[in-house]
């Protein structure tokens, strides 16, 4: 964080993360994602399957931006006291997109939200069900489903022990 | 030829880049415009069952040969690779989606404002208009600038015209209707507008479509 200055000056739209690969650079974290999770079969099985998962990671987008005046003053990003934003920006927003959430896994049977199984938008999404979880802890307490799609895309055997061992990060 | 309907509200809005995209590949689909007033019987109060009709209770969506398809940019990008207009490589439609992505981040930073002077919200739009627009459009017009500076094709991306050209134009143009001197010290973005509405697949549509605020 120290070295951010910097480093802002250099990037195309002053903003983290950004990737370069094979000599292109490449920003938004999506674009990102998306681009290597087609190069490495994790983007969805066919056209209709990367545009429903490419539609839950716009819903997933819109879910943190619904919590981020909050989101920013408890981790000390802005000034000012996060409770009086807890309920409109916290708790509104879970009441209003983990049913969606829900009703994605439900639809798709397989555990994941694509029917075919693990995709990129499983990452985006129980990352920030983990940063809610470390923020407020009893947040997925009516929500036992999605504590155990985490755990579940914690339990994949690829990333089972990098999962295990990476270290703590609040966010 | 699969059966095509898109179902967003009379407007451009979110949902005008998919008609552009159908209409620029001249493929036939059913263009469903709900108005305000019909919202609330196709958007239920129900959760439950808002969840089972839109998913997500927002618009618009997209059915395509039985499939439904959500979230205007999932949308538009699912259409542009069917007709070339989603960049012509993996790492050119990686810089599309990133382009489509700032331009999110700028729409939902002038929010406030837009909001305020569409009466989606309430808010008098004179004392949001400084730090929700001013200064969002000089932090982001910039970007754009650069963007198309770098490409040197006239359009965001390198091989020419993608959906991204759309999204932004049509944002641009809600802007200029706001005010029209929005866009008064960036001669090469209203020069992108006219660029993308003079494209000839499209140059009908853009003279004959029924004004449209935002």
């Amino acid at each position: 964080m120290e070295q951010w200055p910097e480093l802002k000056a250099k990037t195309k739209t002053g903003k983290l993360p950004y990737l370069e690969y094979d000599g292109h650079l490449i920003v938004e974290s999506n674009a990102i994602n998306r681009f290597l999770a087609r190069k490495y079969g994790l983007a969805g099985k066919d056209d209709f399957e990367q545009a429903l998962v490419d539609g839950i990671a716009d819903v997933q987008k819109d879910f943190m931006i619904a919590v981020i005046p909050w989101y920013i003053k408890v981790m000390g990003y802005a000034p000012g006291n996060p409770d009086p934003l807890k309920q409109e920006c916290l708790l509104d927003s879970t009441d209003r997109f983990f049913p969606i959430f829900l009703n994605f896994l439900k639809e798709s049977k397989s555990g994941f939200m694509a029917p075919s199984g693990l995709t990129w938008v499983d990452f985006a999404i129980t990352e920030w069900l983990t940063t809610l979880q470390n923020l407020e802890p009893t947040i997925l307490n009516k929500y036992s489903e999605l504590k155990e799609y985490i755990k579940r895309v914690h339990n994949v055997s690829q990333l089972k022990e990098y999962y295990a061992s990476r270290p703590f990060s609040k966010n | 030829m699969p059966e095509i309907k898109l179902v967003y509200f009379n407007v451009r809005g979110l949902g005008e880049c998919a008609r552009l995209i159908l209409r620029y590949a001249k493929v036939d689909f059913k263009d469903e415009q709900i108005t305000h007033e019909q919202w609330p019987e196709v958007k239920p109060i129900d959760p439950l069952i808002r969840l089972q009709k839109t998913k997500t209770g927002k618009l618009p969506y997209l059915e395509y040969d039985g499939h439904l398809i959500l979230e205007s940019n999932a949308i538009n990008r699912f259409l542009a690779k069917k007709h070339n207009l989603a960049g012509k490589d993996d790492y050119e439609q990686a810089l599309v989606d990133g382009i489509a992505d700032i331009q999110k981040d700028f729409m939902h930073a002038v929010a406030p404002y837009y909001l305020a002077v569409m009466g989606y919200a309430p808010g008098n739009p004179n004392e949001l208009k400084k730090e929700y627009l001013d200064d969002n459009l000089a932090r982001f017009l910039p970007m754009y600038s650069n963007f198309l500076k770098e490409s040197k094709s006239g359009f965001m991306a390198p091989s020419g015209l993608t959906w991204v050209d759309f999204v932004i134009t049509e944002y641009l143009t809600t802007l200029l209707h706001f005010d029209s001197k929005n866009l008064d010290n960036h001669k090469d973005l209203k020069d992108y507008i006219e660029r993308v509405h003079n494209v000839p697949q499209l140059k009908d549509y853009y003279a004959s479509r029924p004004y449209s605020k935002n």
